[in-house]
């Protein structure tokens, strides 16, 4: 049996709902900045930024407590990664402080000088963080060289592989895709028309990335799908992410904005699902030795801490899911700009 | 509440909480070395043995540039709305039109 029913491996779903739900949520938002520019008007840029004004920095909680959680349940992958990403990790944090600086400050001051250059530095700094990230995971893929204290032994650039380079731009293409159509249920009028013509191109877009992306992985990664074939019947969850790419395109020519976002959701949660499913129960894959892969058993805390995580979970994420949809509530519908929006 | 005093008071209240907090955590830092975790693990022990002098001093440096054009940013945004004075309600309605 390749997969065991166990704390650790609870835990390692927990991660993955915490990470997708970062995927999904803080997704749309760095799409929307990937997308700040094609809005023409201070009007328009205002809308775009205020599309997702109450909501980017809630998103960007479920990263944080992903990586918290991370570090409590597996703290030896924790400092794997954070020590040998230390460079990437240091500009994708660049890219997120240099977006929430543009957020804000951005309509504080009318110069057209002031509002270009930080409509220039949301977009730039949103494209970047959704490339960084999809580099990131090509790398969880791939696998990254490790030695036997479970030490990164290789560079910054050697994280720049042409496998993790594709995933990071089909990272950018889902999350601008998905960006869009959120843009699409929260607009109305020119700015809707323009994106929605865009959209159709932004599809075709992702289809193509899609495409070349699960070819390449069946080419440089087979062994992310080792698991998928000892149980076929797994196949079922990258099945689903491809009807729901599909079903997205039929909602979005019917002009059901909703159902289209609710569609990309579903993709970005189970391409996620398929990756942890091939990784299980891998959290960091060693390549080329094997031997030093950091796994959900050898890399994590005490089973005592596992249990006593779980219950503050239990208690928290209900929380954090309360909240979230208490503020998506209170801020449906088109948005109209007053003086509290950015 | 037009006493001059506590009008004063109140613009050094402004840098009090920063200093409180930047010395409270400088305090903790610096007073547990050679320490990281107390009593357990060294820093020298606890170290990244993966990540290049070169690279911490890099992010330290690319961190506090931007830390402090952050700080020009923050004190001209301050001074723009001292000068400008707290909104009046015909000026609210003002920018809750334009």
């Amino acid at each position: 049996m390749i997969f065991s029913l166990d704390i650790n491996t609870v835990w390692f779903f927990l991660l993955g709902i915490l990470l997708t739900g970062y995927a999904i949520l803080d997704g749309f938002d760095l799409g929307v900045g990937a997308l700040h520019l094609t809005a023409k008007n201070d009007e328009e840029r205002r809308k775009v930024i205020n599309s997702i004004g109450p909501l980017w920095d809630g998103n960007e909680v479920w990263l944080v407590t992903g990586g918290g959680a991370l570090f409590a349940a597996f703290p030896e992958a924790y400092a794997t990664a954070f020590s040998g990403f230390y460079m990437a990790l240091f500009l994708l944090l660049m890219g997120l402080i240099c977006r929430a600086v543009a957020l804000e400050f951005r309509s504080k001051q009318p110069m057209k000088w002031w509002r270009s250059l930080w409509d220039a530095v949301f977009s730039i700094s949103s494209i970047v963080t959704a490339v960084l990230m999809g580099v990131a995971l090509g790398n969880i893929a791939l696998g990254i060289p490790l030695n036997s204290r479970h030490d990164f032994t290789g560079t910054f650039f050697s994280l720049l592989h042409p496998y993790a380079l594709l995933v990071g731009l089909t990272v950018l293409a889902i999350f601008t895709l998905h960006g869009a159509l959120f843009l699409l249920i929260k607009n109305e009028g020119d700015l809707y028309a323009r994106l929605k013509s865009l959209t159709t191109k932004l599809i075709i877009v992702f289809y193509v990335m899609l495409a070349v992306t699960t070819i390449a992985t069946f080419l440089v990664v087979p062994h992310v799908l080792a698991n998928l074939k000892a149980i076929p019947v797994l196949f079922i969850v990258p099945a689903i992410a491809f009807l729901a790419a599909g079903y997205l395109f039929a909602a979005h020519k019917k002009g059901k904005d909703f159902k289209a976002f609710l569609a990309s959701s579903v993709t970005i949660a189970t391409l996620f699902l398929s990756l942890g499913l091939g990784l299980y129960p891998n959290l960091i894959l060693s390549s080329p030795e094997a031997a030093n892969t950091l796994t959900i058993y050898n890399a994590s805390s005490s089973t005592k801490t596992l249990w006593i995580m779980l219950v503050i979970a239990l208690i928290g994420m209900p929380l954090v899911i309360g909240y979230t949809s208490f503020v998506y509530r209170t801020f449906r519908g088109k948005v109209k700009l007053d003086q509290h929006s950015y | 509440m037009k006493s001059a005093l506590l009008l004063k008071v109140l613009i050094l209240s402004v840098f009090l909480p920063q200093i409180a907090n930047q010395a409270g955590w400088m305090s903790a830092e610096i007073g547990r070395q050679p320490w990281v975790v107390y009593g357990l693990l060294k820093t020298s022990e606890a170290y990244s043995p993966s990540v290049s002098a070169g690279e911490v001093l890099t992010s330290i440096i690319l961190f506090s540039l931007v830390y402090l054009a952050m700080f020009g940013l923050f004190l001209f945004i301050l001074l723009d709305k001292i000068k400008k004075g707290p909104a009046t309600d015909s000026s609210r309605e003002e920018a809750a039109l334009s």
